[in-house]
């Protein structure tokens, strides 16, 4: 659906993207995460067609966003950062006026402004002056013009700024329910957002990528998994041997240190081995050790983000 | 086409009630009142007093005498009202980041400056319509000649388009409302003392070329009541060259931004 190629921004002097590459699949959710300052808006102002690359290329459904941007706007539904909605009309007059500009037929835009409404928690408010609501509802409002007509593509920029947490969360379940439906491209401070709606994340900082993968497995390319185990019984040398010959790990990947009179071993795994908890279970009751814990540490994704921020780690092949 | 017309008629609309809903709007409509209804209550005491007319020089015409030299300084009023009016129409919306909004639905660039500019043109046809009670109490209390009225107001009209479309030109030019004011009325000004400047320093090319080129001198010969073909193109061409502009600087704030 989007497929970015070394894509550059220049301000002047100041680089705002330095060969920015990436690619979002069909239905998929995709967050895109980044430091203030790190390039996050520039991209989506690109995509959206506001604003031109300085090289590089951009294409949205096989358009290019370059030369054919009309195109794209009928495939977009765009929310800026602060939610720019006219207050002095109503909430329902504002989605119709929407409605117009994205050409949705007359026949169809009382049930799409019903169905958006009803979408976003709006119907209770719909005949009241947009300056008259809550910055929340205000959000609201914003996404709701971007729902309309079922756009492809949806572009959201903080969505869920100025939302008490009720409010995120309703707003996190209705992006959540998009996926597979249509593509979104989410940029947000907020992580906890990320991993309750994204299905894949894109990391940068300084204009450049630094992470990019599925939520589920983006900790394990970044950070690299790996498992921790509290043996009682056996001695260090003794311990590691058997975890190193039972999972088939090199020794350098394992450290072993005493905590509260037991042994803590962790295992840096690489990323796609299979899963050898069992076989070093079954290998410490063997053994005689008692196994105290067994657990796989895996990275939030507030661990990958300030890794990835602060490491600068370039993209796994 | 019909995309086109939709889009400039929701943009319209929008933009005409936001005008009309605004306190400015209405007060500078009853300054704008105040200062007509003076002017025609001083020109119409002259008129009817005979030792007046004579003392002025005032003609016997109440066309001539009252109607053409009121509008003939409405003209003056509308080219103060007009900036205060077209300020907001892209430097707010600039401001507020809704322009790009706007940007990226499927709404041309032409589509959204017509639908602005018929919008502010029609605002000005509110201020043009309540000084329509000053023909119709002449014609109480006269004979005025009605053709030379329709004229005027056709004269006022055209160029409250063409003031129209040069201010929105300049409000696209920034994103706050008084910069966008200051260089409309800085560009009428300069409009308004071209032709004194060049009689000042007789310069002939520049007398001949301000014949042409201010607005003045094409709005003279319709309050005179004096419908000149080449006047009302005159008007068209200016009002189309500065919406031109106005599209041209918002697409461009999509490649220079």
């Amino acid at each position: 659906m989007i497929d970015v190629r070394n894509l550059s921004k220049f301000y002047g002097a100041t680089r705002s993207l330095d060969g920015l590459t990436f690619s979002v699949p069909e239905g998929e959710v995709l967050g895109l995460l980044g430091p203030n300052g790190a390039g996050k808006t520039t991209a989506m102002r690109i995509l959206t067609g506001q604003t031109r690359a300085t090289s590089g290329s951009a294409r949205v459904a096989g358009f290019d966003v370059a030369t054919e941007h009309l195109k794209i706007r009928r495939l977009l539904g765009y929310l800026p950062e602060d939610s720019p909605v006219y207050p002095e009309m109503r909430v329902e007059e504002y989605l119709k006026m929407m409605a117009g500009l994205k050409d949705l037929p007359a026949t169809h835009m009382k049930r799409e402004i019903d169905r958006v409404l009803d979408e976003t928690n709006l119907l209770g408010v719909r005949r009241r002056l947009i300056g008259n609501l809550s910055k929340g509802n205000r959000q609201r409002v914003g996404i709701a013009q971007a729902l309309l007509g079922d756009p492809a593509l949806l572009v959201l920029d903080e969505p869920t700024v100025g939302l008490d947490p009720k409010q995120i969360a309703e707003v996190c379940e209705l992006i959540r329910s998009m996926r597979g439906e249509r593509t979104v491209i989410l940029s947000t401070h907020i992580l906890s957002n990320v991993s309750m709606t994204c299905s894949c994340v894109v990391i940068i900082k300084d204009g450049r990528l630094v992470a990019e993968g599925p939520v589920e497995t983006i900790g394990d390319r970044v950070r690299g998994r790996r498992l921790v185990l509290r043996v009682r019984g056996g001695e260090e040398n003794g311990v590691r041997s058997a975890v190193a010959s039972a999972g088939g790990f090199p020794p350098e990947a394992i450290e072993v240190s005493t905590v509260d009179a037991m042994l803590r071993v962790a295992v840096a795994v690489e990323s796609g081995t299979e899963d050898k908890r069992a076989a070093i279970a079954r290998r410490i009751v063997e053994e005689g050790w008692e196994l105290i814990e067994l657990t796989e540490d895996r990275a939030t994704l507030e661990d990958i983000f300030l890794h990835a921020t602060a490491s600068g780690v370039e993209r796994p092949a | 086409m019909k995309s086109f017309l939709r889009h400039t008629r929701l943009i319209a609309w929008r933009e005409f009630r936001l005008l009309l809903g605004t306190p400015m709007f209405w007060v500078l409509t009853g300054v704008f009142f105040l200062a007509a209804a003076l002017v025609y209550i001083s020109l119409i005491i002259g008129f009817s007093d005979p030792t007046l007319r004579e003392e002025n020089n005032i003609k016997a015409d109440v066309t001539i005498a009252v109607i053409h030299d009121l509008f003939y300084i409405l003209h003056f009023f509308l080219m103060v009202q007009v900036p205060m009016l077209t300020m907001r129409a892209f430097a707010e919306e600039r401001r507020q980041n809704s322009l790009a909004l706007l940007q990226t639905t499927p709404a041309s660039e032409w589509a959204i400056v017509a639908g602005k500019f018929i919008a502010n043109a029609g605002a000005m046809l509110v201020y043009l319509g309540v000084t329509l009670v000053f023909p119709l109490m002449t014609e109480y209390l006269s004979d005025p000649q009605w053709p030379v009225i329709g004229s005027c107001y056709v004269a006022l009209a055209l160029a409250s388009c063409g003031y129209v479309a040069l201010g929105m030109f300049f409000s696209s030019l920034t994103d706050s409302q008084v910069i966008a004011a200051v260089l409309t009325y800085v560009a009428l000004f300069v409009m308004l003392i071209f032709a004194g400047v060049a009689d000042a320093f007789g310069i002939e090319g520049l007398l001949r070329l301000s014949e042409h080129l201010t607005l003045m001198a094409h709005v003279k010969g319709f309050l005179e009541g004096n419908v000149a073909l080449v006047d009302a193109a005159y008007f068209v061409v200016f009002s189309f060259v500065f919406l031109f502009f106005a599209v041209r600087q918002i697409e461009s704030l999509r490649w220079r931004s």
